[in-house]
Order: structure tokens, then C-alpha cells, then sequence
């Protein structure tokens, strides 16, 4: 093991002893890359974290580098330092294609579950298992987890890879850049709206798409929990958004002044409700879709309280599946509702949506409607349409 | 020859034919697709909201504003560049965390790594065409064109 030159980052006397292999090769590299990440970026100092929340939990068989690393550090008995929440199960049982994709999925979760890690399995991690509070540090991966964490709870991490993300869960450290620093966390992008019937997940595909990887600084609109899950899940695929504010409604935005740091915006848009109509494809084209699914990030008890309300005493025309997270789950099976939801010709699962469709959808071709701005970005062969709409198309409104 | 000034993020040198992109590319999106996860898979762009749709990126010096999406881009990243799959060289107008990580990890648990430069010089995006060789210094922090 040869030290490191580190000439940018200062370390403290474990740190070094870690990095220079004191307690082991294995460690030794996951300092080495926290270390490598770091000076990337200028950060001058490894700081700690109060928890971690891992994104790399399924197991994609033509992937090779990141299982095989995870192996060699459960091997070395290398065990996450800070609480460690993991994002949700691939894939459904149903598909061959997906069995095939995933083989070797439950060894890879046994694995994970191995280093310490909470089996949550939902990327809604923040809602039972992993609640930070205002101000805290942490090293979470999963972007839609990541920009909640930031913008609603007003928490501060960087988006962070699969792997680097076990790396800073096992030190309990995160290298001091990016979003970790007031700095960084200002708007830059005044988004006004011009918006009747409000459409937040059609609102984030957009500003992820106009603001890549700025803050925007939203207009104040009284967005719901769900709201603010759906819409960030978005930004985070269509762009690369890691934070976001909403005049009046996100903790660090009082008012405009603070969030701009008393500068002007570099930019500012309006989003007018025709530009979120134009993201919901003509009803014949939802129309023709061969399936639905609702839930991408997994939807939490009250929004699947909320939307299986609408399935009572109704038949789905159209093959409709909800994705909730396991907990929420757990919690909605007591009730009378889920019976009601099954009942309607619904599926219910605590699968990923968007894992769990991917090699269908390739060799089906069969179309899906997504009210999910996520979903509609990442799976091949998606129709958006808004909550409304999709359950127009299932038959349980009219 | 012309030649711009960069920073750089990652080290190492490389030289390519380019493949440019002035939208920004989500490698999750891109590259977990049917035709990048069979048996003797591609590094294609089979994203088809990217202008790029289609496209190889290996061997190519990659120009591209930012990478975008889901935090998955380093399994990605780190399996293109630990097998040389990949792009040669990236160079970007803003790096970030995801797009790092990946290299970082090819680097210190696997040895192979690829240059990665910071540039947000429009001269050069605008001089580079599709094809044409660049030769990439990460040590000296300098973009050549030939």
C-alpha cells in the first residue's frame, strides 16, 4: 500500500493512517476514493455525516465492476458506520426477462443487507427510516431522495454515485463541496408560473430540462408532500437538478432575497399551464397504451390512501399498477381499501417501476402511461399523462 | 493546431475522434438499454430524448455539457472505463459528482482511468466537429485540436 500525495485535502492523523492502509487495503481504498472525489472538486476536508442512503440495489447481471467491488469489501467484513437506508427491489417475479436480468438478485441484497444496511428497499427513504433534520450532513445517492433531502428538509448532500455512496456509508465521512456549502445553495433560476390546474410532476420534467444542473427558485404554490416528491423525482431525471426552492414553502427560502443571496437570478423563465399541458400526450394516443403505472418515486400511505380512494367499487379497463413503498405497504394491506384497490383489477406492488418494466417494454413494445415525470423519462416506450388522465384511461374516473 | 485551456478534474492523456453534444447526457437513460446489457453489448446513447441517439461513444473524446439523471451514472461510468468501453477522454463545461465518481472508482479499485476536463470556453465547443481528432492533456490541463 504506497501513501497518497494529498496535497489539497487536510486529513486528520486517523484519516491519514486510514488512507495509508493502517486498518486495512479495503478501507484504505474507500478513503482513497472519498480522498481522489474530494480534490476533484477542491474540498478541503472530509466531514461527517449522519446517515447514508445507497442506490445501487439492484442486481443488473450485464453490470460487473460494482458487484464485484461490493463483494471485496463484505469479504474484507468492512460494516456501514452511520444509519444506511437502500432503494427499492427490481423487477417483478412475473417477467422471465427480468428474472433473467436480475439473477442473483437476492445474494446481491443478502450482501448489502450484510454491511449493516436497513433492508427499507424504498428510494423514499426519508419517510420511515432515514428522517434527517434541518442542516444535517449526509452522503445519500438516488437523485430523487437526494433533492427532497436538500430542497424540503433542508438537509445538504451531493448527488452521489453507487459505490462512492457504501465508500462514505461505511467512513461516516463525505467530502465539504458542492451543496454542502451555503455557496451553492442559492437559486439561480427564477421559475415565475402562470398555472391554473398545477401539474407537478409535468412542472419538474420541464425545469429539469431548462435548468440542467441550476437551482430553480419556484413561484410560491402550496405543494404537498407528494407534490414535492413527484416534482423533484422529475427534475432530478429530466435534468440533472440537485436543489430547488419554493417562495414561502421550502425551509430556506423566507424570500426571494435570501434564496438569490441578494444577487439577480442568471435567468428567468415562466412556465405557463400550456407548457405543462403540452407534456400529456392526446387522449387517443393514452388512449391506445397497453398499461398503467402510478408510482415513481414509490408513492407514500397517503398518496396511495388518496388514489386507491378512486378504485372503490370500480373495474380497471386497462392493466393498472400502483408501486408504494414497502412500509406504506405494510400499513395499507390493514386497511379496507387495499381489498378495494385489488378488487378493481389494480395490481399493488413495492417494486421500481421503472426496473421492473425496462426489458418488457424493450421486447414487448407495449406502451405505458405514467403520471410519474420520472418514469416518463427514464423507461423506453412511456405516454405522460397527468393524475386525472391516467385514471380516465383505467376507467375509475370519468 | 489550436489549443484551448481546461481544468482538469481527472488526469491522464488521450486522443480521440470527437463526439459532441450540446445536451446534456443522462448515462443512465443512455446506456441501461436492452442493446448496452446483452451479451457482447454496445456503448450506445439509447436514450431517445438525446440528439446523440444511437450513437457509440467508445474510443470517442466525448464533449457534453453535463451529465444529468439518476445516480446510477457511476455503474455505468465505472464499468465503461475499467473495461475501456468506453469514452477515451470527457470534457464538460460543469463536472459532477456522478460523472467523478465513476472514473475515481475505475482509478483507485481497478487501475484504468481517463481523462476528465472542465471547459466552459464556447470557442471550443463551436470548433470541434464530429470526427475530428482531439488530443486531450490532463496533466497540463490543455484541449489540442488538430
Amino acid at each position: 500500500m504506497t501513501s497518497v500525495e494529498v496535497d489539497l485535502m487536510e486529513l486528520t492523523s486517523e484519516q491519514r493512517n486510514i488512507l495509508d492502509g493502517g486498518q486495512g487495503a479495503e478501507l484504505a481504498d474507500c478513503m482513497k476514493t472519498l480522498v481522489r472525489m474530494g480534490e476533484a472538486f477542491g474540498a478541503p476536508r472530509l466531514v461527517p455525516i449522519k446517515s447514508a442512503h445507497l442506490t445501487g440495489s439492484f442486481k443488473i447481471t450485464s453490470f460487473k465492476g460494482y458487484y464485484e467491488l461490493l463483494q471485496r469489501i463484505v469479504d474484507a467484513g468492512l460494516k456501514v458506520s452511520v444509519p444506511t437506508t437502500l432503494n427499492p427491489h427490481p423487477g417483478y417475479e412475473y417477467a422471465p426477462q427480468n428474472r433473467l436480468l436480475f439473477r442473483g438478485q437476492k445474494k446481491h441484497e443478502s450482501l448489502l443487507e450484510t454491511l449493516g444496511v436497513t433492508p427499507n428497499y424504498s428510494c423514499v427513504c426519508y419517510e420511515y427510516h432515514n428522517k434527517p433534520d434541518f442542516g444535517d450532513i449526509l452522503a445519500w445517492a438516488e437523485s430523487s431522495a437526494v433533492i427532497y433531502a436538500n430542497s424540503v428538509i433542508g438537509a445538504r448532500t451531493n448527488r452521489h454515485a453507487l459505490f462512492a455512496d457504501i465508500c462514505q456509508a461505511i467512513l461516516g465521512l463525505t467530502p465539504e463541496f458542492g451543496y454542502l456549502l451555503d455557496e451553492n445553495r442559492r437559486g439561480r433560476v427564477r421559475v415565475k408560473l402562470d398555472v391554473e390546474n398545477m401539474d407537478a410532476p409535468a412542472l419538474g420534467f420541464l425545469l429539469g430540462r431548462k435548468c440542467m444542473d441550476r437551482t430553480p427558485l419556484i413561484d410560491h404554490y402550496p405543494f404537498d408532500v407528494a407534490e414535492l416528491k413527484n416534482m423533484g423525482g422529475a427534475m432530478a431525471a429530466s435534468g440533472g437538478v440537485t436543489m430547488f426552492h419554493v417562495l414561502g414553502l421550502t425551509p430556506e427560502a423566507p424570500d426571494e432575497e435570501t434564496v438569490l443571496g441578494g444577487k439577480e437570478a442568471e435567468e428567468s423563465i415562466t412556465i405557463t399551464q400550456r407548457d405543462l399541458d403540452e407534456l400529456r400526450a392526446d387522449h387517443g394516443v393514452q388512449k391506445s397504451t397497453a398499461m398503467v403505472a402510478i408510482g415513481c418515486p414509490q408513492m407514500t400511505l397517503k398518496e396511495v390512501t388518496e388514489v386507491a380512494g378512486y378504485f372503490v367499487g370500480k373495474r380497471v379497463k386497462k392493466k393498472t399498477m400502483l408501486h408504494a413503498m414497502p412500509a406504506a405497504l405494510r400499513e395499507f394491506e390493514k386497511t379496507d381499501l387495499f381489498d378495494e384497490v385489488l378488487k378493481s383489477g389494480a395490481e399493488i406492488y413495492e417494486h421500481c417501476p421503472l426496473s421492473g418494466l425496462s426489458l418488457r417494454i424493450g421486447i414487448g413494445q407495449q406502451r405505458v402511461l405514467t403520471p410519474s415525470g420520472k418514469l416518463h423519462y427514464y423507461l423506453e416506450g412511456t405516454e405522460y399523462g397527468d393524475l386525472n388522465d391516467v385514471l380516465q384511461v383505467c376507467g375509475v374516473v370519468d | 493546431m489550436r489549443e484551448f485551456k481546461a481544468r482538469r478534474v481527472t488526469g491522464g492523456c488521450a486522443n480521440g475522434p470527437a463526439l459532441k453534444t450540446s445536451q446534456a447526457i443522462n448515462f443512465t437513460g443512455a446506456m441501461c438499454k436492452p442493446a448496452n446489457l446483452v451479451p457482447g453489448r454496445k456503448a450506445e446513447i439509447r436514450d431517445n430524448h438525446h440528439e446523440l441517439f444511437g450513437k457509440n461513444v467508445k474510443g470517442k473524446v466525448l464533449l457534453f455539457p453535463s451529465a444529468v439523471g439518476s445516480t446510477h451514472t457511476g455503474l455505468v461510468i465505472l464499468d465503461l472505463v475499467s473495461r475501456g468501453q468506453g469514452p477515451v477522454a470527457m470534457i464538460v463545461q460543469q463536472a459532477d459528482s456522478l460523472l467523478v465518481s465513476g472514473i475515481v472508482l475505475s482509478e483507485v479499485w481497478y487501475g484504468p482511468g481517463i481523462p476528465l476536463l472542465e471547459c466552459d470556453d464556447p470557442a471550443l465547443f463551436d470548433a470541434v466537429s464530429d470526427g475530428e481528432m482531439v488530443e486531450v492533456d490532463g496533466d497540463a490541463e490543455i484541449i489540442r485540436l488538430a
